[in-house]
């Protein structure tokens, strides 16, 4: 493998974690299983754990350390796991590199954070994502007619499946993309039945729509007892995949495309996950008043971190936020009053400013006396809101 | 409503040192406010190698910097074009109305150097540097070119180089100095500081002395009396410093230019 220049996409799950990486010099795409030597990698532990802190962990410090313990623990697995295939040295061999997960909570996000600082991946190559949004990278990445409808995908867990299926809104700019969550069965025990009701899920998840391609996902899966179903997967033209590895792959996919190719810049996923507000502030930069954006629709929650330091004009301690609808343009303001704030001379007051996102519908913001200098020492005094949709 | 002004500058890990004031500054916000706010403690030198070095260093404005070292290449009007730049590099927020300002920067740049001496020290004094106070008065008394200033201009750095002694209680410099401040002015706002320190220092029998020697009517001795005690001083220790500082006040009141 090349030791330089690699985009890498991780699929971090229990049961079998997975690695995808593009060699941009030879321009060729691997998928593998995560292994430290010939063992299999597992994160199960990890976590489970991490996932059960609050529960298994109720008092602060105690949980502070288990989750300082389980992050290194992390970080150190994933580093043997990279240097397996050869990259000791990730934070100057890996470009791009995205970790995509089944579904994104605090303590993943913390945990996956967390790995990165210790690999020294910095934020602006190093992202993070649910299967979801993996499923979309993976599909654009793919050739246009193969996406020009709807897609759909069908997982397979065990003897569940689910069904996902993604649209497009081309009346849109950015032209826009969202994935729906279909209905789920429960495989019976008897497999004879398995294609019958594997049948009657399709009929019932496709309905009239126009899809352009199927995805189906997962171990259970297999064509010895899907001869019907199958079938009517290809009706109509419809181009049908069976992949063990879409989202190591649509991960890879999207470290390539924020990173190197941009291929797809009109193109804009609204997931769960996306922000929908705008929210910034006026500030006067370089003696004008200018509309100074902090968070911008269209990211990631878990991405979304502003920090910025101000300095207040007038009598009123407060601060004024701008909210406004991604598609919408009218604003709204939210005044954010910072009581017991020290009297001073105007131009005296230095503000530090941070907006971060508790999920895709609340924001948080907290504020910080930073005083002025020597002059007027900083009383540490410290100011929480939250904005919620 | 108020309105917050981005700080696009980083703050400094190491802070700059204002030797005059012992004042630690961090950020080009916290320069430009105390330049605009103590021009006379603002010298042509003020932007040296050691401060441009500091804003390239520390603050890490490198733009600035250029700016900086390009006025000071040209060398015309330095000090006043490197002013100019730093509020532009902090969008102006700390000057309401630049064409005043302007006009103080002019108008302090036209001053005669004695002049431009006296309110350096009179900042220090405000300032509470009472020792760096006195070494810049002694500097103006020391100049060579002092008479065409006049006698006013004499009385008034005597007056203020004796409410300086007094503030650091060294009473017979004090009265010597508001004596000559006396003798060049002739007012009574000279007369009634040199009686209120000979009072303060001397109790009631000297403040009679020296009214006795100045030759002060009945009517205005008993009005300064009344006057210097009316400031209430059961404790004229505590108490000095707060007269003092009315003193300086009003008489920079009364001999503003």
């Amino acid at each position: 493998m090349s030791a330089r220049e690699l985009i890498v996409g991780i699929d971090l799950n229990r049961n079998q974690p997975q690695i995808c990486y593009y060699e941009r010099e030879k321009e060729n795409t691997v998928t593998a299983p995560m292994k430290v030597g010939n063992d299999m990698v597992s994160f199960r532990e990890i976590l489970d754990g991490v996932e059960n802190l609050v529960h298994d962990f109720p008092d602060e410090k105690e949980r502070e350390r288990r989750r300082d313990e389980l992050e290194e623990t992390a970080a150190e697995t994933m580093r043997k796991a990279l240097y397996t295939l050869g990259l000791n040295d990730p934070g100057s061999q890996i470009v791009g590199i995205t970790i995509t997960v089944p579904v994104l909570t605090r303590p993943i996000v913390h945990l996956v954070k967390s790995i990165y600082r210790q690999l020294g991946l910095a934020k602006a190559r190093a992202f993070l994502q649910d299967y979801k949004e993996s499923c979309f990278y993976h599909t654009i990445y793919q050739k246009r007619e193969l996406w020009n409808r709807n897609v759909g995908f069908f997982i397979f867990e065990g003897e569940k499946v689910s069904f996902l299926s993604m649209s497009m809104n081309p009346q849109t700019r950015p032209v826009t993309f969202t994935m729906e969550d279909g209905i789920t069965i429960s495989l019976k025990e008897d497999r004879s039945l398995w294609d019958e009701q594997f049948y009657n899920m399709i009929n019932a998840s496709l309905r009239q729509n126009m899809y352009s391609c199927i995805f189906l996902m997962g171990d259970t899966f297999d064509r010895s007892w899907a001869g019907r179903s199958i079938a009517l997967l290809c009706r109509a033209g419809r181009k049908v995949f069976v992949v063990d590895n879409l989202y190591a792959r649509g991960a890879c996919y999207t470290a390539q495309e924020k990173v190197v190719q941009r291929k797809f810049p009109d193109c804009l996923y609204l997931g769960d996950e996306i922000i929908r507000n705008n929210i910034g502030m006026k500030m006067y930069l370089q003696g004008r008043e200018t509309y100074y954006p902090l968070i911008a629709a269209g990211v990631n929650w878990y991405e979304a971190d502003k920090i910025c330091e101000c300095i207040l004009i007038g009598k009123e301690h407060e601060l004024r936020f701008l909210i406004s609808r991604m598609d919408e343009k009218d604003q709204k303001v939210s005044v954010m009053e910072l009581p017991e704030l020290d009297d001073r001379p105007d131009g005296t007051t230095r503000l530090r400013i941070h907006l971060s996102c508790e999920s895709s519908k609340r924001c948080v913001i907290e504020v910080e006396d930073l005083g002025f200098g020597d002059m007027y020492p900083a009383t540490g005094k410290v100011w929480r809101e939250i904005l919620e949709e | 409503m108020s309105m917050a002004v981005l700080c696009q500058v980083k703050r400094a890990d190491h802070p700059f040192y204002i030797r005059d004031i012992d004042l630690n500054i961090y950020s080009i916000e916290e320069l430009c406010y105390f330049v605009d706010h103590n021009l006379a403690l603002v010298e042509e030198d003020f932007f040296d190698d050691a401060l441009i070095g500091w804003i390239g260093e520390e603050l890490q404005d490198h733009n600035f910097v250029r700016t900086l070292e390009r006025i000071r290449k040209e060398g015309v009007q330095p000090l006043g074009r490197m002013l100019h730049a730093l509020n532009a590099e902090t969008g102006w927020i700390y000057v309401q109305d630049r064409e005043a300002f302007e006009k103080t920067l002019d108008g302090n740049r036209k001053l005669p150097g004695p002049e431009r001496l006296r309110l350096r020290a009179d900042s220090l004094v405000g300032y509470g540097k009472y020792t760096k106070a006195i070494e810049e008065y002694k500097r103006i008394l020391g100049m060579e070119d002092l008479e065409g200033l006049g006698e006013q201009f004499l009385g008034t750095v005597y007056n203020n180089m004796g409410v300086t002694y007094a503030r650091l209680f060294e009473m017979d410099e004090a009265i010597n100095c508001l004596r000559k401040a006396y003798d060049s002015i002739h007012s009574r706002e000279a007369l009634r500081n040199y009686l209120c320190a000979v009072y303060l220092a001397r109790g009631t029998e000297g403040f009679e002395n020296s009214a006795d020697e100045l030759k002060a009517d009945k009517e205005t001795r008993e009005t300064l009396l009344s006057e210097i005690k009316d400031r209430k001083l059961p404790e004229p220790e505590g108490d000095i410093n707060s007269l003092l500082g009315e003193w300086v006040r009003e008489y920079h009141r009364e001999t503003a230019r």
